[in-house]
């Protein structure tokens, strides 16, 4: 009787002083660990370069991967937070629109993955963009910089209008020039009633600041100073430099309108820059 | 001396369990590691990420950070391990453009 109580003293002795070496002198290190191992703020950061990742080079199956065995409701705020900081640093737009398809994936319902997956309604225009808003390809087609270029139209989105964030429609057409040039021509769409029928009226916005910015720079010019042209229109030379510019109307905060790629292109069996000649028209519903 | 024994016994069973059970059965809190503690081929994974990151958002000194949690005392040095391992390894182009661009905005030399 008196060696159990013995054996269950040391026992209860040892015990003590084990867990205690156990657990603070001397508490596990861990190594060959994999990201669901990882301390939360590590598995946070983890998640949003994930995002990151994706938004700059849309591999699906290396996001999955990445994200796999991670509790989902940190995916979750993951995916969320880094659109919504890509978004706030102006991130260009197809950035933002891979990673709003990611977060969307993983079940994220926020406002900025339904504007930047295109299900959000906009917040000014009419549900139904007047159909004669789109602008003409005559409008639409840019001025070479220089009098011997001639712009020949390698692609465009017309006339098919794209809906943006600031309730503008958006299209484009790209050429090839000597130089690498962007105009944009700010338009007002206005529906009236007439003799009982809707009718859209088109306006030149003049006195509007449109913006580019890009990696350590940006630049803007006003609208209205080249009435001969049009009284909405701007344009900018560039620097033959691949690059790409962030479009904003009036302030260069927030997302931005739309992302202007500037790249080398083959024009008459020479090398010439992409030109990108936008016309954006603002909907205004009566 | 067969208490002593007897005790001994019972000392040893109980440190025994305590460290099973602390170690492996209930480790306390929870398991906090770092990127450091990565097995090789997340540690890679790690780095492509940063490098991918710093092209979208070109944040250098945050870029920096998340290198030197591999290595503190000199956070070049896995970022220049890994992409000379890769280059030698001959990986295609587009996996390595981002760890190059990255490099090169850090300063480092990779001859």
């Amino acid at each position: 009787m008196k060696n159990r109580a013995v054996f269950i003293v040391g026992l209860v002795l040892g015990l003590a002083g084990g867990l205690v070496f156990a657990w603070v002198i001397s508490p596990p290190e861990y190594y060959d660990t994999y990201p669901p191992l990882l301390a939360p703020r590590y598995r946070a950061d983890w998640v949003r370069m994930t995002a990151f990742a994706y938004g700059a080079d849309g591999n699906l199956q290396r996001a999955q991967v990445r994200l796999q065995s991670l509790p989902q409701d940190e995916i979750q705020r993951g995916l969320a937070d880094a659109l919504e900081s890509a978004a706030a640093s102006g991130r260009p737009l197809p950035v933002l629109h891979r990673m709003a398809d990611l977060a969307q994936r993983y079940g994220v319902e926020s406002p900025a993955v339904r504007i930047y997956t295109g299900d959000a309604p906009l917040p000014t225009s009419s549900p139904q963009p007047v159909p004669t808003a789109t602008p003409t390809p005559r409008r639409a087609t840019p001025r070479p910089p220089t009098a011997t270029a001639t712009p020949r139209p390698i692609h465009s989105v017309l006339p098919t209008p794209v809906p943006t964030l600031d309730s503008y429609i958006l299209s484009r057409t790209i050429t090839c020039t000597a130089q690498a040039a962007l105009s944009v021509t700010l338009t007002l769409s206005r529906t009236v009633e007439k003799y009982g029928r809707a009718h859209s009226l088109l306006e030149p916005l003049p006195g509007q600041a449109v913006w580019i910015t890009w990696d350590g720079g940006a630049d803007h010019a006003v609208t209205g100073l080249r009435p001969w042209r049009n009284d909405g229109y701007v344009d900018f030379a560039l620097p033959p430099v691949e690059r790409d510019y962030n479009l904003y109307v009036n302030m260069p905060t927030g997302a931005p309108i739309a992302t202007v790629r500037i790249a080398r292109c083959l024009r008459d069996e020479a090398l010439g820059w992409t030109s990108h000649a936008l016309t954006l028209t603002k909907v205004i519903s009566p | 001396m067969k208490r002593l024994a007897v005790f001994l016994l019972g000392l040893s069973v109980g440190v025994s369990l305590a460290l099973y059970l602390g170690w492996d059965v209930l480790p306390l809190g929870e398991v906090d590691a770092t990127p450091a503690s990565l097995r090789s081929d997340y540690r890679a994974e790690y780095i492509r990420l940063v490098a991918l990151t710093y092209t979208v958002d070109k944040d250098l000194p945050a870029a920096r950070a998340r290198l030197a949690e591999l290595n503190p005392t000199d956070p070049n040095t896995p970022l220049r391990d890994l992409l000379l391992r890769w280059t030698r390894d001959g990986k295609p182009d587009a996996l390595l453009q981002p760890l190059r661009f990255l490099a090169h905005d850090l300063g480092i030399d990779l001859q």
